[in-house]
């Protein structure tokens, strides 16, 4: 077997070991999937504490003046609590690895998944850099195929120097245009 | 400048050799332009609310009309040596390059009053596009097959030129491998369910104009509300009688059924008449249609997934039908080819698959099972849903609701049913899928085409040791959706997924 993009994981520096084990996501991520967790839990819990501060005042007569600020300071606090708690979570379960076939990417704390996208299937690739991954120096890593479900695989969390050296080391071999289509 | 119906001859004379649409080109350009304007006018002229007003939209069509001339007139293409070259655009003059080898298919397009003066619209389609690489409205029949041949030769041979000179250039033959009769044409009408869109868009259609043609909006389904009030006042005369009842419901169901299945043989008809699919060389040509003629081509190596379906009707017609998933072309049905068989028998349906892959045994000798306890989970969540339903129905309705119990052994039938004929078989080249219960289906695909594995295994799925290994590749439509090996037993799929990441890869560093 020809595995000819071989030579080129030198290029991708530390990032590509052909026999690699699964890499972990950058340690700045876990804040970062924390604080984007705790914003998403607050923000669902809005409607909860809606609900609780109706029932709690509406019928079983806790007066409005206690029972409204107690309900609307607890519940977002809570429900950051656990966004965060879950965005920690799933950093922590995330996995990827870079091996001579492709990217290999797990995930999911109850409903696993492992995808993989071979070198020679990739169309192109994004780096995405949002304004909280700014702050932490980290990318999104966005693999495009030319397949329906998985068209695009994306991969947020990465090191900035180790997302960019994944695009690199995975950038379409033009000399071999084996697009298997 | 050649007349048309000289003889195209590539790159010739390069500087010279500019050649322009079929001189009738301006009326179809024209024709195609009102067709957006068509409902508006005809309404407009209907109603006589258009009154003095009416010579405005003649302006617009005399309007469009010179917009038409000069469209055909500043309108060139030349088949240079290397690919075409169009240039269009009186203001803003546009060049395209299009490519021999860029070009997948050229789709031929011949309504009725395309065949009275015996031109068609051709399409230039290349790989992944939404839209044709250009769309020439339009040029004579001899014209269109002298561009359909040049493109075959002069493609082939800029994609082999190092490989296979010799083979590419020979004229190769052109194989029949299915051709439908009318009696087949009308049982894939009644097979069919293509009435209802026809009884959706006209519904919807009258519902949009009934204003405009100065008709209530209530009085449109008279008919269908005077026919309904009969049934409803002998219904409500005799409303203990179940017997009654239930005539009262076969007279309204039966003559609605009758009506949506003609229209639908009308439909497939005018759609399907005179199906052919030919096999030429490298590519697949699928002629059909009563009045317009579709010539659609796909050549075989841009086919992603083979699928064969056959739904409860199929069975009891003795019959199925194959599709394929391409990536070249546009998506929709009327500029690609999509199915190699409309209506066919399982015989002849697997001889064709078998003919076109001939470096295969299908349909496979063996299949392999899924996970032992599967039907489990086909039965376990709808079964849940049910028991569900039942209680609430019966706190709401009293016992009778206890009835609705009677669905769950169906579910269980069902759920081994499914169960059972969930498989698959992996060859060296191939993976085949199947699976389904009353629609069953059949799914194929080339392991060097699939794009991306993905295994997936829920909390359920793990208690079970089961995982869901899904084979995702170009092209599929979003009804049929990934090929997907649902419940297999968690090594089975690790091992299989293992296997597929290494010949996916190995067989695109060889090819």
């Amino acid at each position: 077997m020809d595995l000819s993009p071989v030579p080129r994981l030198a290029d991708a520096g530390a990032v590509a070991d052909p026999a690699g084990p699964w890499r972990p996501l950058a340690p700045a991520a876990a804040t970062v999937r924390a604080i984007a967790g705790a914003i998403g839990g607050a923000v669902l819990s809005m409607p909860v504490a809606a609900a609780l501060a109706g029932l709690l005042v509406g019928r079983l007569g806790v007066p409005a003046l206690i029972g409204g600020p107690a309900v609307v300071v607890t519940c977002p606090i809570v429900g950051a609590a656990c966004g965060a708690w879950l965005g920690y979570l799933r950093w922590r379960r995330t996995r990827w690895q870079l091996d001579a076939v492709g990217l290999h990417v797990r995930r999911g704390l109850l409903w696993h998944v492992e995808v993989l996208v071979p070198r020679s299937r990739v169309q192109h690739l994004d780096v995405e850099r949002g304004p909280l991954e700014r702050q932490f120096a980290l990318a999104t890593l966005v693999v495009h195929t030319a397949g329906t479900q998985t068209a695009a695989l994306r991969l947020s969390g990465l090191d900035d120097h180790d997302a960019v050296a994944l695009r690199d080391a995975l950038i379409p071999d033009a000399t071999q245009h084996v697009d298997a289509l | 400048m050649s007349t048309p119906s000289d003889p195209i001859v590539p790159g010739a004379d390069a500087a010279g050799d500019d050649r322009r649409l079929h001189p009738l080109s301006w009326l179809f350009v024209l024709l195609q332009q009102l067709r957006s304007f068509a409902v508006p006018l005809v309404v407009l002229v209907a109603t006589g609310r258009g009154g003095p007003a009416l010579g405005l939209p003649l302006v617009g069509v005399a309007g469009l009309v010179v917009v038409s001339l000069i469209q055909y007139v500043s309108y060139r293409y030349r088949a240079g040596v290397d690919g075409f070259v169009i240039t269009s655009g009186v203001l803003q003059r546009t060049r395209r390059d299009i490519p021999y080898e860029r070009i997948h298919t050229v789709n031929l397009h011949q309504s009725l009053l395309h065949r009275i003066f015996d031109v068609t619209e051709v399409r230039l389609e290349s790989a992944g596009g939404k839209e044709a690489e250009a769309v020439m409205r339009v040029l004579s029949m001899a014209d269109a097959r002298a561009l359909e041949q040049l493109v075959r030769e002069r493609g082939a041979a800029c994609r082999d030129e190092v490989t296979e000179t010799a083979a590419a250039t020979l004229d190769p033959a052109d194989t029949r491998l299915l051709a439908l009769g009318t009696m087949d044409v009308v049982r894939l009408g009644l097979i069919s369910n293509r009435g209802m869109v026809v009884v959706a868009a006209v519904a919807g259609a009258s519902w949009q104009f009934a204003d405009d043609v100065g008709v209530a909006r209530d009085d449109v389904p008279g008919l269908a509300r005077d026919w309904f009030r009969l049934v409803r006042d002998v219904a409500s005369t005799y409303t203990h009688d179940a017997m009654t009842m239930a005539i009262v419901a076969i007279l309204i169901l039966v003559p609605a059924l009758i009506l949506v299945r003609a229209l639908s043989v009308l439909l497939a008809l005018l759609q399907y008449h005179g199906f052919t699919l030919s096999e030429t060389g490298r590519q697949l040509r699928v002629e059909r249609g009563l009045l317009s003629r579709v010539r659609n081509q796909v050549p075989k190596r841009r086919i992603q997934v083979w699928r064969i379906d056959e739904t409860l009707l199929h069975r009891w017609f003795g019959r199925q039908a194959l599709r394929v998933d391409s990536a070249a072309g546009s998506g929709d049905d009327e500029h690609a080819v999509r199915y190699l068989a409309p209506v066919a028998t399982p015989v002849t349906v697997n001889g064709i698959v078998g003919h076109l892959r001939t470096d295969d045994v299908w349909p496979p000798a063996a299949w392999q099972s899924i996970h032992p306890r599967a039907w489990r989970r086909y039965f376990i969540a709808p079964a849940v849903m049910t028991i569900i339903a039942t209680a609430i129905l019966t706190w709401v309705e009293g016992p009778v609701g206890l009835l609705t119990i009677v669905v769950v052994p169906l579910l269980w039938m069902r759920a081994r049913a499914l169960a059972r004929f969930a498989g698959y078989a992996v060859t060296d080249r191939t993976i085949a899928v199947r699976g389904g219960w009353w629609h069953r289906s059949w799914g194929l695909a080339e392991i060097r085409k699939l794009q991306t594995l993905r295994v997936t295994a829920s909390p359920f799925d793990r208690r079970l040791g089961m995982a869901t290994l899904w084979l995702d590749t170009a092209g599929a439509s979003a009804g049929d959706g990934v090929l997907r090996i649902p419940y297999m037993p968690t090594a089975e799929a690790k091992r299989l997924y293992a296997e597929l990441t290494q010949r996916m890869t190995a067989a695109t560093t060889t090819s």
